[in-house]
């Protein structure tokens, strides 16, 4: 790795955002590949951000600081990537389920997400199975659900049959997580996959995607 | 649901005091810390409330005193809790089920202070607690004084996602919020031990620190913000001989040897997600009283056998010795089931037998 996608790799860890943005712009301006700076700096960096999160080494703070950054780095390239039809792994659209409002988990899930190489929509949060639906109809890969409240779970139920009804289950992949939900769960109700946590779920995306 | 007919129906506050001690008294003790939903309360009150009961979470009290010891009454519940809720500059907004909902918080920074909501008058809440405790005489409901912190208080003030970054951006401004949330706090805690500290049952705090993985931020972090300042409020509640039992969501494993130094006696819900109660029962038994953590998807789907297995089960495994009480884990909100709710209650009177209350 050369020095400048060092440095941009170790602020990303660090959550230092200019130091992110300085290192990408300094990147751009040598001339170096937008896909090598994504690839080799932002998503090596995300990674193993997701490694020690799993690992207990970092929290929340470390986590949020750390997409914070590499979210800064990721405006500047991202025009280069389109101008040079660099294509994305695939497209996630993301949001905590129908009456919950909780949003740290579903947050660092779609940023592991955009740190792994997706276009991450998100939906935000109380999103009624018809707006996955018109997610689903956009032309998304994943529909990637959060649920934090037993009562709310039902929705990732509800929201998966409408997308069957709107016969568009063949076109996208149904991830599901959040605190109460389980493999078993995820399995009964016909999601395509389940992560306990953020990192897990970029994992999963990845494989989902055909990628990992 | 029937009205208490045996003593082992009816409340007893030295049931749980005797728990809290690793005590055995006549029966396990049941305690909630917080019912938020009105279908529960009005199924055991057996009567409509005319009035839409508050979300105890926004900083107001969720029922009518006279109503909340009515309540206990009816279903032997050994306690109540009079809320001493400081929560300023939260945002709510309405869910799509209609329900309204914290979102964020005001204070972004330093230059937001000025805008801090005041805090509720001491005055007004000493009242409330009065009537609280009035209401309670010659029930056998003890009264329980709950009061929020400088954690969680803090990181809703200023919003959650916001607040986790700045413990990173600006620690001095995240300490200086904690402090004023404190020491607002401190008064308070100890206006109510100079006053009712021989009437009510303990003190209680409720601070959420951690999730299901542990504790919310860096232990580094969390042991330079957190053990000395919850000592200091505390402290008038440890002065006038009170037990005090601690509300946080989470892993346990890393939290309860950190409010054990602290000093506190006790801590719910030690929630089922991602804690075996019965392996942290052996670990702190005679040390810390646990008070949990029957699963709210058991109570909102499963079946009254369901409930009742659970509920003779943990009698088995976790009442011998004390140190327990019954509780739900966290607390009963919209969506569990009132029958349900009865069912577990029931099933504590019935398979949480001891002996009898001599000698407490
Ligand atoms: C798509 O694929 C995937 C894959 C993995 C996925 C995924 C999607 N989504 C998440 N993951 C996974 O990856 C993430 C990172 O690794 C993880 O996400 P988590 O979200 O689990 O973890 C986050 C990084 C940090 N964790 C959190 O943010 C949740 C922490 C706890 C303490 C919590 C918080 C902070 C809050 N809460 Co609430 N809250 C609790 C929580 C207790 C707990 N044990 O979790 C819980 C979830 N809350 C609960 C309740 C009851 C409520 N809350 C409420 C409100 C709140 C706050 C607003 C105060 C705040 C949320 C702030 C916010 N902006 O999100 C209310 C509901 C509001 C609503 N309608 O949504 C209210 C109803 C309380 C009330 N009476 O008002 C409980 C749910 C009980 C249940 N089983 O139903 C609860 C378990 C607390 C408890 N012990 O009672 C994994 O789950």
């Amino acid at each position: 790795m050369t020095d400048i996608l060092k440095t941009i790799f170790e602020s990303v860890l660090v959550g230092n955002k200019k130091g992110v943005s300085d290192g990408v712009q300094q990147a751009v301006d040598a001339g170096v590949d937008a896909g090598e700076i994504l690839n080799k700096g932002l998503i090596a960096a995300m990674s193993e951000v997701g490694r020690r999160f799993e690992e207990g080494e970092y929290f929340v703070p470390e986590m949020l600081i750390a997409a914070r950054a590499m979210s800064a780095g990721m405006e500047i390239i991202k025009p280069l990537l389109v101008k040079a039809g660099v294509e994305t792994i695939g497209k996630v659209a993301i949001g905590t389920v129908k009456g919950d409002l909780h949003d740290i988990g579903k947050n660092l899930v779609g940023m592991m997400m955009e740190g792994a190489g997706f276009e991450v929509i998100d939906l935000g949060v109380d999103v009624t199975p018809d707006r996955f639906v018109e997610a689903a109809r956009s032309g998304v890969n994943i529909i990637a659900m959060s649920a934090l409240l037993t009562t709310t779970i039902p929705s990732m139920e509800a929201t998966i049959k409408a997308i069957e009804v709107s016969n568009l289950r063949d076109s996208v992949r149904i991830l599901v997580g959040g605190a109460p939900v389980t493999q078993a769960y995820a399995e009964k109700i016909g999601a395509d996959g389940y992560a306990a946590d953020a990192s897990a779920a970029a994992r999963k995306a990845l494989e989902i995607v055909g990628r990992s | 649901m029937k009205l208490p007919t045996s003593d082992y129906d009816k409340p007893n506050v030295r049931r749980l005091l005797a728990a809290l001690h690793h005590q055995e008294s006549d029966r396990v003790p049941h305690i909630e810390l917080w019912v938020t939903s009105q279908a529960v309360y009005e199924y055991v009150l057996e009567r409509k409330l005319d009035y839409t009961i508050g979300d105890a979470a926004e900083g107001g009290q969720s029922i009518a005193p006279e109503d909340d010891v009515e309540f206990a009454t009816r279903q032997g519940e050994d306690a109540v809790l009079c809320n001493f809720n400081w929560r300023p500059n939260n945002v709510f907004r309405l869910a799509s089920d209609g329900t309204r909902h914290y979102v964020d918080g005001e204070i972004k920074g330093r230059q937001d202070l000025g805008k801090l909501d005041p805090p509720p008058n001491l005055d007004d809440q000493l009242n409330y607690l009065e009537r609280y405790l009035h209401a309670a005489q010659g029930t056998g409901v003890g009264v329980i004084a709950n009061f929020t912190s400088f954690f969680d208080s803090t990181m809703l003030a200023i919003g959650v996602n916001d607040s986790f970054m700045m413990f990173y951006d600006d620690l001095p401004f995240l300490e200086e919020m904690m402090d004023i949330l404190l020491e607002n706090q401190v008064n308070t805690m100890r206006a109510v031990c100079d006053r009712f500290g021989d009437d009510i049952a303990l003190v209680m705090v409720n601070d959420d620190i951690g999730y299901n993985s542990g504790l919310f931020i860096k232990p580094d972090l969390f042991m330079q913000l957190f053990p000395e300042r919850m000592k200091r409020l505390i402290a008038p509640a440890k002065k006038h001989g009170l037990l005090t039992l601690m509300h946080t969501d989470g892993k346990m494993d890393n939290i309860m040897p950190i409010l054990y130094d602290v000093g506190f006696n006790a801590a719910h819900p030690i929630e089922p997600e991602s804690n075996d109660i019965v392996e942290v029962k052996k670990a702190w038994a005679g040390r810390m009283a646990l008070i949990g953590n029957v699963h709210t998807p058991l109570l909102a789907y499963g079946s009254r056998e369901e409930i009742e297995a659970q509920v003779r089960d943990y009698c088995m495994k976790l009442g011998p010795g004390g140190g327990w009480v019954l509780g739900s884990s966290t607390s009963i909100m919209d969506g569990v089931k009132p029958e349900n709710f009865v069912t577990m209650v029931e099933a504590v009177h019935k398979y949480g037998r001891y002996g009898s209350l001599e000698g407490i």
